[in-house]
């Protein structure tokens, strides 16, 4: 499992629970990842905009501030290249939301730690 | 200068309203029947009726004027003219002293219950005791003998009544009725039921009756599209219309009969219209009742939709950290790399914030069926509120409070364990929506009665437009609230109980200067 990230990507995560936060961070480093973390929608455009090398973007959509409709709306619009998003929420329609934004993946919270992993390695797998 | 109440103002309106009265009946006397010597129309007591209810009463030695001219004038004796005019006044009186007490009479005749009170109270009693009386009257002066009594009796009574039933409507209802400009449609309408009206009018007295019937289905129509305004004016129309045409055709000994059967067409006609007019409006307004109560539940339904779908995804939150923490542990061991406590910290962190979503909804629910049961117990609010400020400094050590410790103890009333709760909220509250380093403040002050303790915070405040639906659940607000943790039901869990304790709740606010939450309860005195 290790040697699929070993060329340790980027990953970003946008999540307004920051114990939630805190984890998959923790987590996704634990794999070998370089994270990013922003806790809004406006956070994160201003880090990708420091880091264009971000490769996937772990996305809540219920935040204060700006809020995952917004953020994907805003970032599809400033950026022809752009990173594969997986929704993360607690809505009912975890699946048409994430279709409504043209999500590559969704997790419906709450979700194993395996699944995530697994989400963000088939995304990986697929772009080579 | 003339006002409303003074007595030279009752005074030229007595003076006025007798003029008026005069001339009513003198226009009575017109429409006497020369063979029969009976009026065809005799509105004068529907005039004393109306003047009795705009006035209160007050106007009645206008109607004893009034009638006592016009009695005299038409060569009555004195004697005759004054218990005549006695008569004139009592009936009214009586009518208006029945249907004044009958509380929930409605003047725009708008229920069945109004038709009812109305026949009941106005059309029937006050004339009987003025019939009575003029025919009582007659026998004392030795004008009448016995086998005239009952005819004295009844022309009077049915001249008296059919004018009420008729005019009394006319007036009442033209008075309450709020005008608006008829869509062409319904002006159309209008002419053409005035028309038939008109034409079927000039028929009811020539054509052999026939014709006479054909009014009902436009009675009918008219209280269906225009109510009572439709009814009382179309009956005034058949009237106005009807009886000068009697006038001229029937001078003779048989008119009697004629003139009561249409008298008795009439008062069906204009009958038919009120209780139609009412029934239709009734329906009408159940219909509405119903309506608003199911767009209600609807309302309701989508609240209650709407509130599991939040208090379904901020229970999610906690059990997705809870989840994710103990997944995160077990990778860190199977990885050999320790975990420590405050991986431990966190479950009971996340567990505590879960256990308080579902303590809020049990309470909210609880509350909802009126379950909520206090416990309650005579207590210094000085102790509650020292011991709340300890917990909170306990959990919030870099947070200020400040609170002046007035003279105590203050007696009241209370479940501690609910008071507690509210003082905690409104503390976790203000300490949310503000500064870090800005202080709170508690104030209380000491009333004879009661006792407000006020919570002052230097945060962003709250729009007015939005204050007023600070303390409902699911409302607008105490979502946005709850974006920033909970359920957003604190503050409606608080106003309830405070409910509970017979207090008040409230918030003083403004945009940028912070706000101000505090709660009113009863003191006691030990």
């Amino acid at each position: 499992m290790n040697t699929a990230n070993k060329n340790s990507k980027t990953i970003l995560v946008v999540e307004d629970g920051e114990d939630i936060l805190d984890i998959i961070k923790h987590f996704l480093e634990l794999e070998n990842f370089t994270v990013l973390t922003a806790t809004n929608g406006l956070h994160a455009l201003e880090l990708i905009k420091k880091h264009p090398e971000v490769n996937i973007i772990l996305l809540d959509m219920k935040m204060p501030v700006m809020n995952g409709w917004e953020f994907a709306q805003k970032y599809f619009e400033d950026y022809a290249h752009r990173a594969p998003i997986i929704v993360m929420t607690a809505a009912a329609d975890a699946q048409s939301r994430a279709k409504d934004i043209g999500a590559a993946g969704y997790l419906e919270k709450p979700f194993e730690l395996d699944d995530l992993l697994n989400k963000v390695l088939d995304i990986i797998a697929n772009e080579i | 200068m003339l006002n409303a109440n003074s007595i030279l103002f009752k005074i030229l309106c007595i003076i006025l309203f007798s003029a008026v009265y005069f001339l009513f009946a003198k226009l009575g006397f017109y429409f006497i029947l020369a063979g029969i010597n009976i009026s065809a129309l005799w509105l004068p007591a529907a005039i004393a009726l109306i003047g009795l209810f705009f006035t209160e009463r007050w106007i009645w030695p206008g109607i004893f004027l009034g009638s006592f001219l016009a009695n005299l004038s038409s060569g009555l004796p004195m004697s005759t003219s004054i218990l005549f005019s006695v008569a004139s006044v009592a009936g009214p009186i009586l009518g208006f002293e029945l249907l004044r007490r009958k509380k929930e009479f409605r003047t725009d005749f708008f229920r069945i219950k109004d038709v009812f009170n109305f026949i009941f109270c106005a059309v029937i009693p006050g004339p009987i005791l003025s019939a009575s009386l003029a025919v009582l009257s007659l026998k004392i002066l030795n004008q009448i003998n016995t086998s005239q009594t009952l005819h004295h009796f009844a022309t009077w009574f049915i001249g008296d009544a059919l004018g009420i039933l008729i005019l009394f409507p006319l007036v009442l209802v033209i008075h309450s009725s709020k005008w608006q400009k008829l869509s062409f449609l319904l002006m159309t309408e209008a002419i053409l039921i005035i028309s038939v009206f008109a034409w079927i009018a000039t028929q009811v007295i020539t054509s052999n009756n026939l014709i006479a019937f054909i009014i009902f289905p436009f009675i009918v129509w008219s209280a269906i599209r225009f109510r009572q305004l439709g009814v009382v004016i179309m009956v005034a129309i058949l009237a106005t219309i009807t009886i000068p045409i009697f006038i001229l055709e029937n001078q003779n000994e048989s008119a009697v009969f004629l003139l009561q059967r249409l008298q008795f067409y009439l008062s069906s006609v204009s009958l038919t219209g009120l209780f139609l007019a009412a029934y239709i409006n009734e329906r009408k307004q159940i219909e509405e009742d119903l309506k608003e109560a199911v767009e209600n539940s609807r309302k309701a339904a989508i609240i209650k939709s709407r509130f599991l779908d939040m208090a379904a995804h901020e229970l999610r939150t906690p059990v997705t950290s809870f989840s994710l923490i103990i997944q995160l542990a077990q990778k860190q061991l199977q990885k050999g790399i320790p975990v420590d406590e405050s991986v431990l910290q966190r479950l009971h962190y996340q567990a505590q914030h879960i256990s308080k979503l579902v303590v809020d909804l049990l309470d909210v629910s609880r509350l909802e069926r009126g379950k909520l049961q206090l416990n309650l117990a005579t207590t210094d609010l000085l102790n509650v509120i020292n011991s709340c400020i300890d917990d909170f400094k306990l959990r919030n050590p870099h947070r200020t409070v400040i609170f002046k410790n007035s003279n105590g103890p203050i007696f009241v009333n209370i479940d501690v364990t609910r008071i507690n709760q509210v003082i905690a909220n409104l503390l976790n509250n203000a300490a949310k929506f503000s500064p870090v380093n800005s202080s709170l403040e508690i104030v209380v002050e000491q009333h004879p009665q009661s006792v407000q303790f006020s919570l002052i915070d230097h945060g962003q405040g709250i729009p007015s437009e939005l204050q007023h639906d600070l303390f409902t659940p699911f409302s607008k607000i105490s979502t946005q609230l709850s974006q920033s943790g909970g359920l957003g039901l604190g503050l409606y869990i608080c106003h309830e109980i405070i409910q509970l304790h017979q207090g008040e709740i409230g918030v003083e606010s403004k945009t940028g200067e912070g706000s101000k939450f505090y709660f009113r309860l009863q003191r006691i005195n030990p």
